[in-house]
């Protein structure tokens, strides 16, 4: 029964642009993710610059939850990280007519995110970066770090301030130049480097206090 | 060295790094993307408020009645009496040419959709007044040429045989004509009034009441409708309850102003 169903389901879904206009309609994911794996990245900007709500559903269908481990990475919390995703995919159907297909078109949505959080923050708080000039070097131990699970990190990079954590996820995980980092927050190099030493002097000092709080407890 | 090993150092545990914003967001990033593309509905409401003020501007201004009274009159050459030429809505403003008000209703209610056709008469006065008349003699003579002409050439229109025969007349006979238009309005008036049965003797209204029911005893409802002259309507409303009787009238009434 349900290999007779499902491609009839899927062709109605195709073609039917009504269908995600459709308010009442229950969203209905699953049938959005056969829509959406029919596409390549290639189809689903050219679909997109058309301006085509089937498309448009397919993309944010396809890059929707790993956008959302990017902004998780540079929000403050849950929600604000909900409102940078939004915000983000707006940009991306705005200003889809600018993607020349040159690079993945993967990396055109991250790097879009990351210039939304980076955004929401500078605009949301007034001291978005202590410019301070500090080169001082801290050792952070990546054997322990690299030892913690993925969301064990997660949690500790959200707990850093706004600048340090946006610097070191932008040097650390998506791993651009002190230099990059500096043009696209528009401070200078060694602001950058102090600040990222600040948020390694951090993160050990956390690590440590866990490791600490692990062995005292047994 | 330290900063190298940490520079992309979580790039490999973080690239494929998924998690769910729950299914509340697409709405709102779709309502955000169609809202885009949609104009907003003050942008309809300006669209109808300016097609309104335009179009009763443009009424009101259709509604405006024109006088000409006042402006630098019309003034045309006819340089041959016996020819007439249609004036669409012209009529003469002499005071010798006004019509009296018996007839003016008549005349000027045809006026209104009809091209009228200009008085052959010249204005005797002015012309008197500024020019030399010429003698009944001369005119009698050019009209018979006229007429003469008109029948060996049938197929000429007149306008033509105007244009041969000008030079011989003399520029003295020239009336001067000035054309208004007309100042008259065509309104429609309704006026109610209400008998109380009640209020008459019991006779005058057993008389009125038998009178008027006698006209409307075939029509199944309490309205009663008669058609008078001239597109006057009569409507009679009987109110069984309150005995009452209401007549209203709708008339056509073309207005002098």
């Amino acid at each position: 029964m349900r290999n007779f169903f499902l491609p009839d389901a899927t062709l109605f879904v195709y073609p039917s642009s009504n269908l995600y206009t459709c308010k009442n309609r229950k969203p209905d994911t699953d049938l959005y993710m056969i829509v959406a794996s029919k596409y390549t990245e290639a189809e689903l900007a050219e679909g997109c610059k058309r301006g085509e709500p089937v498309y448009q559903r397919a993309l944010y269908q396809h890059y929707h939850r790993l956008m959302f481990g990017v902004c998780l990475r540079y929000a403050d919390n849950h929600e604000d990280a909900k409102d940078i995703l939004q915000e983000g995919f707006i940009k991306v159907f705005k200003y889809i007519s600018s993607f020349e297909g040159k690079g993945s078109f993967e990396g055109w949505i991250r790097r879009i995110m990351v210039h939304t959080s980076i955004e929401h923050y500078r605009r949301n708080s007034r001291y978005f970066m202590v410019d301070i000039e500090e080169a001082r070097q801290v050792h952070l131990d990546t054997d322990m770090l690299g030892a913690l699970s993925r969301e064990e990190i997660l949690g500790l990079v959200r707990q850093l301030p706004v600048g340090y954590r946006t610097i070191f996820n932008l040097y650390a995980i998506e791993g651009f130049s002190h230099q990059e980092i500096a043009e696209m927050l528009n401070i200078s190099a060694g602001t950058s480097k102090s600040q990222l030493s600040r948020a390694k002097k951090l993160l050990q000092d956390r690590i440590e206090y866990m490791n600490m709080s692990v062995t005292g407890s047994e | 060295m330290e900063e190298k090993d940490i520079k992309g150092l979580l790039k490999q545990s973080f690239e494929h790094f998924e998690a769910d914003p729950g299914a509340d967001l697409w709405p709102a990033i779709e309502a955000e993307i169609h809202s885009r593309r949609k104009p907003a509905w003050w942008m309809y409401a300006a669209v109808a408020a300016s097609v309104a003020i335009l179009f009763f501007s443009l009424f009101w201004l259709l509604d405006q009645p024109s006088d000409n009274r006042n402006q630098a009159p019309l003034v045309t050459n006819d340089s041959t009496p016996g020819v007439s030429i249609p004036q669409p809505f012209m009529t003469e403003d002499s005071p010798e040419k006004q019509l009296p008000p018996d007839s003016e209703k008549g005349v000027q209610k045809t006026n209104l959709g009809a091209p009228e056709k200009k008085s052959l008469q010249p204005r005797k006065k002015d012309s008197s007044k500024e020019l030399p008349t010429p003698s009944q003699k001369q005119i009698d003579e050019n009209f018979a040429a006229l007429n003469i002409e008109t029948l060996n050439n049938p197929g000429l229109s007149p306008l033509t045989q105007t244009s041969i025969h000008a030079p011989d007349l003399p520029k003295a006979e020239t009336p001067i004509k000035t054309y208004t238009q007309p100042a008259v309005r065509q309104e429609y008036v309704s006026s109610r009034n209400t008998i109380d049965l009640n209020d008459l003797k019991v006779e005058d209204a057993v008389s009125f009441a038998s009178n008027t029911l006698e006209k409307w005893k075939n029509s199944p409802i309490d309205v009663y409708q008669e058609k008078g002259p001239d597109g006057e309507t009569k409507t009679y409303q009987i109110d069984f309850f309150n005995l009452r009787i209401t007549k209203k009238t709708h008339k056509r009434v073309v207005k002098q102003l």
